[in-house]
């Protein structure tokens, strides 16, 4: 079942000649799923994301939220919850009082778990939402993503600013409350190494397009590295796409590539003295969103 | 989990009532305005004096209408104030889309006036008690009625006047929340009215003041307010349709 | 997993924790729970009974020895062997270092 049905989406700020922050991408997002919204700096995550939940309006293509168009849709809305970094609260209220309030918005509201999880990390009743500092906010907002248990719960950075504590604490309490009450999530992150033992999917935007989306296993044995004598190693990529080159020494090169060698071939490259390692998410990652060929080391060489 | 099937009125109750509780301090900064409009009020509006046969006379007369203008700004200031950027998205971190956000904006705005009405009523009643006890009761003569009948009359214009201030200060928030040029504008607009207005001698502005301010009667007099109102909150909802939140 | 099953904990026929009860162990999505119990079942260690979820089997134990030695085992000698050659060590002399480890892990117990 698909929730979150994108096609051909384009977003451009502004007026036509305004930054273009998503250009024709298409994803499907599995119903029920933790799915890793992951990409760069302005690879257009927090787009995708806010058009998802209704707040922005794509400039081309369809975008269907449970066969709605999310656009200010109220049956999308009652049904979503979207935090951020930049969520606005009354500063007349308190951060108690803010948490009563949303509790009678949404209907699956769970009032006792949000006041254990208030308690734990221990955040000021009475404090108002602007004196808090960046992580406790995070905190705060975070609480309340997870005590809506809205059908479709989004997460844009939630972690900002939080402690590796409290991040480790919020992955589990977000692992746990979706065992017992499963939803369709998306989670965007920076740091995907974090986040993947979380996920079930990973979507990978860059520059406003799908880049990837597959099973966080398939991307784990998406690409392969590979450690041998250059000519070697340029024999075996001479078909092959190669994400990722970076040489060791004269001789000896590093090169990812993508992982479709089968079994006779693997023993033949390592029959010739290559070494196969795998290559982690976080790195297929960086290899597949690199702005251009080759990585640091070529500006640093060239200076 | 399930979705569920959401009401637009349901939401729109919701948010009424969580603004209600969270911008509590629109209704002290009212106090504020009012109190002020009253300090105003203590100076007399005019005087006369006359003097026969050793004997002088000089009167003082004294108004309300200062606090009411003063409410009338302040409930343009809060309209313009809700369409404002901040208090959008705080409707948008809950459950909220275009009507809801509208729908409860309004009702808060027709609670402001009902409530500026009664309190601007209590203030002018106010001044006429410090009046009094400021001046020698023997001399001073309030010129009032006691029925209760004039009395709710009287707190149902003033809000309905305010009702209409507040619904156009939504409107003209709108128009600068679709575009910012509005900023520059709508008061060239307005100066350029009011211009023409002293050079042909009242043919622009006048008529509007006129259409509303000379209606003798009660009924078409709400009437009037009721439908401008409504056609300019429907016009800020068709300006704001393609409006974008928490951008 | 198979270290639970090898060390005892899960006895043969016992039911096997769910892809939930897994993915709460180890903190990880269920889905990627689900996916290692079934890479489980098809190695023939644990079977399905319709219904009621996943059991070990009664090959279970010696499935995963056998397993583990063929893979990991073989794997860390090829390793060995490798990095012997680069070092230019012997056959004996790496006998021989293998020997002395193995007897010295005894002597501790």
């Amino acid at each position: 079942m698909t929730v979150v049905r994108c096609e051909n989406v384009s977003k451009v700020y502004g007026n036509k000649n305004g930054t273009q922050a998503l250009t024709g991408l298409s994803v499907n997002i599995k119903e029920n799923a933790i799915t890793g919204v992951i990409g760069r700096n302005g690879a257009g995550k927090t787009t995708f994301l806010k058009t998802v939940a209704g707040f922005l309006r794509p400039t081309q293509g369809t975008v269907k939220v449970f066969a709605e168009n999310p656009f200010h849709h109220i049956k999308v809305a009652e049904n979503t919850v979207f935090i951020d970094g930049t969520m606005m609260f009354p500063p007349t209220l308190t951060l108690k009082d803010i948490l009563q309030e949303a509790g009678r918005f949404y209907k699956n509201w769970d009032v006792q778990l949000a006041e254990k999880l208030f308690s734990y990390f221990a955040l000021p009743c009475d404090k108002y939402h602007h004196q808090l500092s960046k992580g406790m906010k995070s905190t705060f907002h975070m609480i309340i993503g997870i005590c809506a248990r809205s059908p479709l719960t989004i997460f844009d950075e939630p972690t900002e600013g939080m402690d590796s504590a409290v991040r480790k604490d919020f992955y589990r309490t977000l692992l746990k409350d979706y065992l017992a009450h499963p939803r369709t999530i998306l989670l965007s992150s920076h740091h995907l190494n974090e986040i993947e033992d979380l996920l079930e999917e990973i979507f990978i935007i860059h520059q406003g397009e799908n880049r990837l989306h597959l099973p966080v296993d398939e991307v784990k044995n998406y690409a392969i590295g590979l450690t041998g004598e250059k000519k070697v190693i340029e024999r075996i990529c001479k078909n092959r796409e190669v994400l990722y080159k970076r040489e060791i020494s004269h001789q000896y090169i590093y090169v990812v590539v993508k992982n479709d060698l089968s079994n006779g071939e693997r023993v033949q490259v390592e029959g010739d003295g290559v070494k196969i390692s795998a290559v982690s998410t976080e790195d297929v990652f960086i290899y597949l969103t690199q702005q251009k060929e080759g990585g640091i080391d070529d500006v640093l060489e060239r200076s | 989990m399930f979705w569920r099937e959401a009401s637009v009125l349901d939401v729109a109750h919701k948010q009424f009532v969580y603004k209600l509780k969270a911008y509590i301090n629109v209704f002290s900064a009212l106090v504020g305005v009012q109190l002020l409009g009253l300090l105003f009020s203590l100076n007399p509006i005019g005087g006369s004096g006359t003097s026969s046969g050793g004997m002088s006379f000089s009167a003082q007369y004294y108004s309300g209408d200062i606090i009411v203008w003063f409410t009338l700004f302040w409930g343009f200031v809060v309209a313009v104030t809700l369409t404002q950027k901040g208090y959008r998205d705080i409707d948008f971190t809950f459950v909220s889309n275009r009507l809801s956000h509208h729908l409860s904006n309004i009702s808060f705005l027709l609670t402001t006036s009902l409530i500026g009405g009664v309190s601007a009523l209590c203030a002018s009643v106010l001044l006429k008690v410090i009046i009094y006890f400021m001046n020698d009761p023997e001399v001073t003569v309030i010129k009032d009625s006691y029925a209760l009948q004039e009395w709710i009359l009287g707190v149902l214009v003033i809000a309905l006047y305010l009702f209409l201030l507040t619904s156009s200060g939504y409107f003209v928030g709108m128009l600068v929340q679709l575009n910012k040029i509005f900023i520059v504008i709508l008061p060239a607009i307005l100066f350029g009215f009011l211009i023409l207005e002293l050079m042909f001698g009242g043919a622009f502005v006048s008529p509007i003041v006129q259409f509303f301010a000379t209606e003798t009667s009660f009924l078409l007099f709400s009437l009037k307010v009721l439908i401008t109102s409504s056609l300019l909150f429907v016009s800020s909802v068709f300006v704001g349709r393609r409006l974008e939140v928490r951008s | 997993m198979e270290t639970e099953i090898l060390s005892g904990h899960i006895e043969v026929d016992e039911k096997m924790y769910s892809q939930y009860q897994l993915a709460d162990m180890f903190n990880i999505n269920p889905a990627t729970a689900a996916k290692g119990l079934n890479l489980l079942a098809d190695a023939n260690i644990v079977y399905k009974k319709r219904g009621l979820g996943m059991f070990v089997s009664s090959e279970a134990k010696a499935l995963i020895i056998d397993k583990r030695k063929s893979q990991t085992l073989g794997k860390l000698v090829k390793e060995i062997v490798k990095e012997a050659n680069y070092l230019n060590v012997s056959e004996e002399e790496l006998v021989e270092m293998v020997r002395v480890e193995m007897r010295e892990k005894g002597d501790s117990r």
